[in-house]
């Protein structure tokens, strides 16, 4: 007999492999980590909802395939968290509002029939910023996650409770969200790996709309390997998403993903540049020593690394808070007490159809929610919408400029993924600008529709610290394969981690 | 530079009213306040010369992706659909009177 803290401290590859073996069947896999969420997930408040019975019944089915040699791939009775903006048919998402309590979609996000079509098993969705607006979890409805490292510390987000799973071993790997570095933030606070992909690399159908020109699924995983695994299985064009890139534009992988495959990664043909820009005057000092030391390691094993300037970052973060705000407002115009979630009119008959938009959305949203709404529709108004909105598509056209410019000089940058390592719960609720500030590290990233990757580096005080890679436009593969070899490099996090085990097993 | 984006509680009172959502009076004065300071915020755009420059909505170059005008399966469960909403009666949905 297994035991349970050992299957779930395996990676998706090595889950795959003992799958493979038969070491362990699916529904062993499935019930050790269901077990370990029913122990810790009260403390750790990671997954709103668990899918108990239904990734059981997956897994059983995945083992019965694997019985009769139709193993779907390496995905096939892996079990996964979904971010709760995700559309699961027939199941609860909530987007971490109270407007969708009860909220059951109609149909799947793309993404996850992909997942279901290579036998994946869903645990159940995860906790997030209310319809993915913050950096912390605190804006949930449903109460903050908590940093597995420390409990009195946000895990950051908004995909903070997909970042919680993974980080615990509550699942084996999870899909996040990604508009202004939701993905990336989180996962580099809670020690583990996490892949925005280029824009338009995976399809946002499903995906409860935030910021259209912004958003993007990608997965938060142990390692770069299973982000690869899990991206590969995810991405695609999809005719019901007219911003998915056509499949053959990627740039093939030059550089192989495993050291004895074709082209493996020999960072000495590769440059770097670390844009000096990411080291502003907000960066803890010792952030910014770690991140330096792991730059110094690098060059060890012949990284080419220089320095370069993008000097419109200050401003990408400013862009940002004016082109999501104006998306916003109209992503978020849906929700109306119509046609679904709840509703003013479901209790009241007498209210008038103005009252029913206005107390509907007054009610059952939460403040920066709200916020955004009304920002957004202040800066896309008449009169306003060429100072700011039109003004802000113009820079963003500008940051792309200089992104383009500076990849002519350097294959990938390498930037700390946050200023600073997790802050305490409260901490940064009292003044909106000063969570947003929390994201500055990895907002021009999205403005510029970029791949770019989170990898786990070292300790401060206790907390984990994560370096930022970045690729130029579809250049995806590429960017894996040599996050592969960085990861491979970094992981004497692993023993922390042990530590870290315990510290949640006391909790 | 600019001078500072201020807005009144006016332009508050009718931001929430265009966004359609009920705000109370210490609400009026607490977003009057911090969307204040956000458009104080990003106002340093104004200073970023794009005279030249073409705004983009999203960055993938992609323009009228067409596909063709064919009915496929129905892919959501109308019964359900009209079951899901607020209000609704047989297979219709139920709103209130847009005009009086």
């Amino acid at each position: 007999m297994i035991d349970e803290k050992l299957i779930t401290s395996w990676s998706l590859i090595e889950t795959a492999e003992q799958l493979a073996q038969g070491t362990v069947s699916s529904v062993q896999v499935t019930e050790a980590y269901l077990a370990r969420i029913e122990r810790l997930n009260p403390s750790l408040n990671a997954f709103l909802t668990v899918f108990q019975e239904t990734a059981l019944d997956q897994a059983k089915e995945s083992d019965n395939r694997r019985t009769n040699g139709q193993v779907l791939g390496q995905l096939d009775g892996i079990p996964l968290a979904l971010k709760d903006n995700i559309s699961t048919v027939g199941q609860k998402t909530t987007a971490g509002s109270r407007l969708l309590e009860n909220y059951e979609p109609l149909y799947d996000a793309t993404v996850v029939r992909k997942l279901k079509a290579a036998g994946a098993v869903i645990l159940g969705k995860t906790n997030l910023d209310e319809f993915a607006m913050g950096s912390s979890t605190e804006n949930s409805a449903y109460g903050p996650s908590k940093n597995p490292w420390d409990l009195s510390r946000v895990p950051g987000g908004s995909s903070g409770g997909s970042a919680v799973a993974v980080a615990a071993n509550l699942c084996v790997a999870a899909l996040g969200s990604d508009t202004g570095g939701s993905i990336r933030q989180p996962a580099s606070h809670c020690g583990v790996v996490g892949f925005k992909p280029s824009y338009g690399s995976v399809s946002r159908y499903g995906l409860l709309a935030m910021a259209s020109s912004l958003d993007q699924i990608g997965p938060i995983t142990k390692t770069v390997a299973d982000a690869t695994v899990l991206w590969s299985t995810i991405k695609g064009d999809d005719s019901f998403d007219s911003t998915t890139l056509p499949n053959d534009q990627y740039k093939s992988s030059q550089i192989s993903n495993t050291p004895d495959g074709p082209n493996p990664v020999d960072l000495k043909n590769l440059k770097f540049g670390v844009p000096k820009e990411f080291f502003g005057e907000g960066i803890n000092p010792e952030v910014k020593n770690l991140i330096e030391q792991s730059i110094e390691k690098l060059k060890t094993i012949g990284a080419d690394i220089v320095e370069v300037s993008l000097p419109l970052t200050d401003s990408a973060l400013a862009v940002y808070y004016v082109i999501c705000p104006v998306e916003v407002a109209s992503n978020m115009a849906r929700y109306d007490g119509i046609r679904f979630g709840e509703s003013l009119a479901r209790g009241d008959q007498q209210a008038k159809l103005l009252s029913v938009y206005e107390v509907t959305r007054a009610k059952y949203l939460g403040e920066e929610v709200k916020r955004r709404i009304m920002l957004g529709t202040y800066a896309s108004s008449a009169g306003y919408y060429d100072q700011y909105y039109n003004q802000a598509m113009k820079v963003r056209t500008l940051i792309k400029q200089e992104y383009d410019s500076v990849f002519k000089q350097v294959d990938f940058l390498i930037t700390p993924t946050s200023p600073t390592t997790a802050f305490k719960l409260g901490e940064k609720t009292k003044d909106p600008l000063t969570m947003y500030l929390a994201d500055v590290n990895t907002v021009p990233i999205n403005i510029a529709g970029l791949p770019a990757i989170t990898i786990p580096v070292a300790l401060a005080d206790g907390l984990p610290v994560g370096l930022q890679l970045i690729g130029q436009s579809q250049t995806d593969l590429n960017l894996l394969s040599v996050a592969n070899k960085f990861n491979l490099l970094f992981d004497h996090l692993d023993q922390s981690q042990q530590e870290m085990n315990q510290l949640k097993e006391s909790a | 530079m600019n001078e500072i984006a201020k807005l009144s509680s006016e332009q508050v009172t009718q931001v929430a009213k265009l966004a359609r959502i009920a705000i109370s009076d210490q609400e009026l004065t607490k977003y009057t306040e911090q969307l204040s300071a956000i458009l104080n915020y990003v106002d340093q755009l104004s200073a970023i010369d794009t005279t030249k420059i073409n705004s983009v909505g999203q960055i993938t170059g992609l323009t009228n992706v067409m596909h063709s005008d064919q009915a496929g399966a129905d892919l959501i469960d109308s019964k359900l659909f009209v079951l899901s909403a607020p209000q609704s009666e047989n297979s219709f949905l139920k709103v209130r009177a847009v005009m009086e």
